[in-house]
């Protein structure tokens, strides 16, 4: 089965009858870079959100290694949100303790080394910590799990031009092959150079799923040119 | 991982219970130790109000240490479970039962400790008044552990029957309800998060509608119970109708307290809705 994720007919009605998501179908195979693109309310979140089980589906399903999200599915997902979610109160090193107690896939001194190479020290308190310092050990502590899926919801989008290079090395150096990489973001420039596959999403629909290169091939443009032509306003 | 969620769970909320019953303790302390003072006779009416103020300042820390611990609980279960810190709690491998059990065991935990501590800090203030106010070469502690001896002779009188029963019942409504003050709150904060837009309202609105239906549900059950027993009861002892009494009452609560768990249970598990 080289199908990571299998979203069958999925929709997601908010309150007040918002529709986020409208009849999806997608699949996420493994060992892949994805980018998930789209302009402000597309739908990106909600799926992301969906896919960890923080939401609940108003029709469809979606499969993790053919699974419902679960504790199984939960066990097997890396999930970076876009917010600051750590108790502010928990020292760096709580968190590590905190990390390797649940997930057994967490790897301690993979999260030691990173944080010594951006000059974190364990002993600080979450809540001392500058946006961007808290943002690079949200990523640090999700990148050192050996998951089968990463999810990272615009893990760039707070962080200085020399930081993105350093979560984008993260990236590519901290996940296995047989691992998916899903990453949220509106900063297409930045990330395009990693990515493999892209899927285009526009008022809760998918309108396009397909690799890079093939984009690059057919269309003779980038990534981002080709985002700006398909969701210009 | 039950065990792993108990185990984070009370090392990051353990300072702030024990901070509280720690200030409550001093100035339980302080309180009786005014008693030692020579202001009661004073002239001047500033220091035997200063006395008075300490006292009362023991009494809202009995006030604060019971309900600041319940807030405190509260506001953490809120935001560890239904705010940004949900992101965490909610993506980590487990049930959404164990999710709740962590929470419901803590949080009745420090309930009866609270509780505990409150009865606790009344005995400190107590023998501290008493060994305050008695003279250097009285003979009254003596005196005291003396007729204490006598204690056991009281529960042969027939004014005493069931007093043991009567324990065993006082102790279980005291633990019935710490899980169900725990399971008001969270329940409370859990159907709160149905009316989306105006969670917090939404949740302090169920308080105060489960509490109606409770109180409903209690003077119901209760009213006529209550009127029969004292009909029938035989005048001498007054522990045989209370504990019924606290029987029926922790019985009430019990069921309670499980519906809202597993309202809750249902509701985290299968409706949850970060947004």
């Amino acid at each position: 089965m080289n199908e990571l994720v299998e979203v069958i007919g999925l929709t997601k009605v908010y309150e007040k009858k918002k529709l986020a998501l409208d009849h999806i179908n997608l699949t996420i195979p493994r060992g892949k870079i994805i980018g998930l693109l789209g302009p402000n309310g597309s739908g990106k979140s909600t799926l992301i959100k969906l896919i960890n089980g923080l939401l609940v589906t108003t029709e469809g399903e979606i499969l993790i290694n053919g699974k419902r999200p679960g504790p199984e599915s939960k066990s097997c997902v890396s999930y970076l949100p876009e917010r600051t979610y750590f108790q502010g109160g928990m020292k760096v090193s709580e968190l590590i303790s905190y990390f390797a107690d649940f997930y057994a896939d967490f790897r301690p001194d993979r999260a030691r080394q990173m944080l010594a190479n951006l000059q974190i020290e364990e002993t600080a308190r979450l809540k001392t910590l500058s946006k961007g310092t808290k943002e690079k050990v949200q990523l640090i502590m999700v990148m050192s799990r050996d998951a089968q899926l990463y999810i990272l919801d615009e893990p760039i989008a707070g962080v200085d031009p020399a930081a993105r290079d350093y979560i984008l090395r993260t990236i590519i150096s901290n996940y296995n092959e047989n691992a998916t990489v899903l990453i949220s973001t509106h900063l297409i420039t930045d990330i395009e150079k990693v990515l493999d596959e892209v899927i285009f999403i526009r008022g809760g629909r998918v309108v396009l799923q397909d690799t890079v290169e093939h984009i690059r091939e057919s269309r003779g443009k980038s990534v981002d040119a080709y985002f700006r032509e398909v969701f210009a306003c | 991982m039950l065990g792993k969620l108990l185990k984070h769970e009370w090392r990051a909320v353990w300072k702030v219970p024990v901070l509280l019953i720690g200030i409550l303790m001093i100035t339980a302390v302080i309180a009786g130790g005014t008693f030692a003072l020579p202001i009661w006779n004073s002239e001047w009416v500033g220091l035997p109000l200063s006395g008075v103020m300490l006292i009362m300042t023991f009494y809202f820390a009995m006030i604060a240490v019971s309900i600041g611990i319940m807030i405190y609980f509260a506001v953490r279960f809120y935001k560890n479970v239904f705010t940004d810190e949900g992101y965490l709690t909610n993506t980590l491998p487990v049930s959404a039962r164990e999710l709740l059990i962590n929470k419901v065991i803590t949080m009745s935990a420090w309930n009866l400790i609270g509780g505990i501590a409150i009865v606790l800090s009344i005995v400190v203030f107590v023998i501290i008044m008493i060994l305050s106010l008695m003279p250097k070469t009285s003979s009254f502690a003596r005196d005291l552990f003396r007729e204490m001896a006598h204690i056991p002779e009281l529960f042969d009188s027939p004014y005493m029957e069931g007093f043991q029963g009567f324990c065993a019942s006082l102790l279980i409504m005291v633990l019935v309800g710490a899980f169900n003050s725990t399971m008001m709150v969270i329940g409370s904060i859990t159907l709160g998060q149905q009316v989306r837009g105006h969670r917090v309202l939404g949740a302090v609105g169920a308080y105060f509608a489960i509490s109606a239906v409770v109180q409903v549900i209690n003077t119901v059950v209760m009213m006529p119970m209550m009127f029969t027993m004292f009909e029938n009861a035989r005048m001498d002892s007054p522990f045989p109708i209370l504990t019924i009494f606290y029987l029926i009452s922790s019985a009430i609560s019990l069921l309670i307290a499980v519906g809202l768990y597993f309202l809750c249970e249902y509701l985290i598990g299968k409706r949850l809705e970060l947004e």
